[in-house]
């Protein structure tokens, strides 16, 4: 499969002269998994807001289907859709479907097409019941789903999710996990974040561990999951399935 | 603290409910003005007829019973204010305080006026969703700000959805600092500022996020606009709106 995200020795210095990256590379193929996982302040959240453009190099480069996020910040944001940790603060709109719809309607498509797209992404996160609820009424779960579903109207090639599990029950986190596995099925690209690695590894094509700002190991979970304890990340406890029986979804 | 319940509008309400937004506000803000020089009984009389319609149609029927109550305390306040302040003819005196026959009447006058644009507000509120009143202020922007009146229209929007969060955040705040005896400190100001400040930066931080994450949902103010249409019954509704106005204002 073709590398749709191409990151060669990315390094990002912050105002205050820390560092948040360096000399990170990394290429995710077309439709593959990733789990990155790492301490707080390894540096996870700065590597996904390069992909959208939230943050521009300091040194190295980007790619993401071929378009420098640096220099074409729409191009890259209509084909990476980012979820953040904090989910209420990810929320725009005074209802559920106008939330959905902030998305499409920056991006200047005629109302039809706004409305299907909500449509679709409000049926395929089960929130469609929910549609003119007010957002701050939603449980957590929901929540999650809601900006995913925001996400998911803007029809992008690659997801990527900071710590989609934070602060959900089990129900939610499942919720969270199905539609990321469903998005994956369709053939996106999905990048997930976490400390959680029992919830999620199981579905992983890729595992990457950071530490420091860098690139610790990576490679398949079986292989990488060896060195979890290494960048501060628990190591779950395997059963007879292995790294497969890493799922909240069994 | 919601000044409308969340509700779905019923078969009969909705010749409210389907209403131009634009319309709800022009009638808003002249019926509002026109209240203005009015006296007791012409307040009465051209306040009465588009409460009585409103409140056939159900437009009031969401309205929360708190912030009600909190609107009479200060329609209690405003009356008692003007007939302690206005000199006139004395109805009573008490311990050299005296109310008089001019401030009572100034007084029901102003709760009144105050009383009448609440309930406008209200109806307008609990009638229309809050994306058609934000496209409604959009519209009348246009000619005016073009390019600032989808950012204020936005705006608008964000206040609507952030107001609940602002008041969770202090809300957390609060029981933290409760949790932690903040109310065996003496000083009243101290106590304030550790309430205060924490929720502060709460709130910024919370702003900052919602930026990035409208950075990061493409946001631009060259947005697809809603879409608002003003049908022969809308106009209607307005003529006579107007048409009522300058009735009362000419009688």
């Amino acid at each position: 499969m073709p590398s749709v995200i191409e990151i060669d020795r990315l390094s990002h210095r912050f105002a205050d002269g820390t560092w948040g990256l360096r000399e990170v590379s990394l290429a995710v193929e077309e439709g593959s998994f990733v789990v990155i996982a790492g301490e707080n302040g390894s540096g996870k959240t700065t590597l996904l807001r390069h992909l959208n453009a939230l943050l521009r190099p300091t040194a190295g480069s980007v790619r993401v289907a071929g378009v420098d996020p640096a220099r074409e910040p729409l191009r890259a944001r209509l084909l990476v859709g980012m979820l953040f940790q904090d989910a209420e603060s990810q929320i725009v709109g005074e209802t559920v479907r106008e939330d959905v719809a902030f998305g499409p309607e920056n991006l200047g498509l005629p109302r039809p097409e706004i409305e299907r797209r909500v449509a679709a992404a409000l049926g395929r996160t089960g929130l469609a019941h929910l549609a003119d609820r007010r957002p701050h009424l939603l449980s957590g779960g929901e929540k999650r789903r809601l900006t995913l579903a925001g996400v998911l109207a803007m029809e992008p090639r690659i997801v990527v999710c900071d710590e989609p599990f934070s602060s959900l029950d089990y129900a939610g986190v499942r919720g969270v996990l199905a539609a990321l596995i469903s998005l994956q099925n369709e053939g996106r690209t999905v990048i997930v974040t976490t400390h959680d690695l029992d919830k999620v590894l199981g579905h992983a094509d890729r595992l990457v561990l950071m530490r420091e700002g860098r690139v610790f190991r990576e490679g398949r979970p079986e292989e990488a999951l060896a060195s979890a304890g290494e960048c501060g990340v628990k190591r779950p406890v395997l059963d007879s399935r292995g790294v497969r029986g890493l799922t909240w979804l069994s | 603290m919601a000044l409308v319940s969340e509700r779905r509008p019923t078969s009969r309400e909705t010749a409210l409910f389907l209403l131009d937004a634009r319309v709800k506000l022009v009638l808003l803000a002249v019926w509002s003005l026109a209240s203005i020089p009015l006296g007791l009984a012409a307040l009465i009389a051209f306040g009465l007829p588009p409460l009585a319609l409103a409140r056939r149609g159900g437009a009031l029927r969401g309205l929360g019973r708190r912030p009600c109550f909190a609107f009479a305390a200060l329609l209690v306040f405003v009356f008692l204010a003007r007939v302690l302040s206005v000199e006139g003819e004395p109805l009573i005196t008490l311990s050299g305080v005296s109310a008089s026959r001019e401030g009572v009447v100034s007084g029901a006058e102003v709760a009144l006026r105050l009383l009448f644009v609440f309930f406008l507000g209200a109806i307008l509120v609990a009638t229309t969703p809050s994306a058609e009143v934000k496209a409604g202020v959009e519209w009348f922007l246009r000619p005016v700000a073009a390019a600032q009146a989808a950012r204020i229209g936005t705006m608008l929007g964000l206040m609507v959805r952030f107001v609940p969060l602002v008041f969770a955040e202090i809300e957390a705040v609060r029981e933290a600092q409760e949790a932690r005896c903040v109310a065996r400190r003496r000083n009243p100001l101290r106590r304030i500022l550790c309430l205060a400040l924490p929720a502060l930066r709460r709130i910024c931080l919370r702003a900052d996020r919602l930026a990035l994450a409208m950075e990061a949902r493409g946001y631009r103010d060259e947005r697809t606009p809603r879409p608002l249409k003003a049908s022969p019954r809308d106009r209607g509704v307005l003529l006579a709106g107007l048409f009522w106005a300058v009735i009362v204002q000419v009688l």
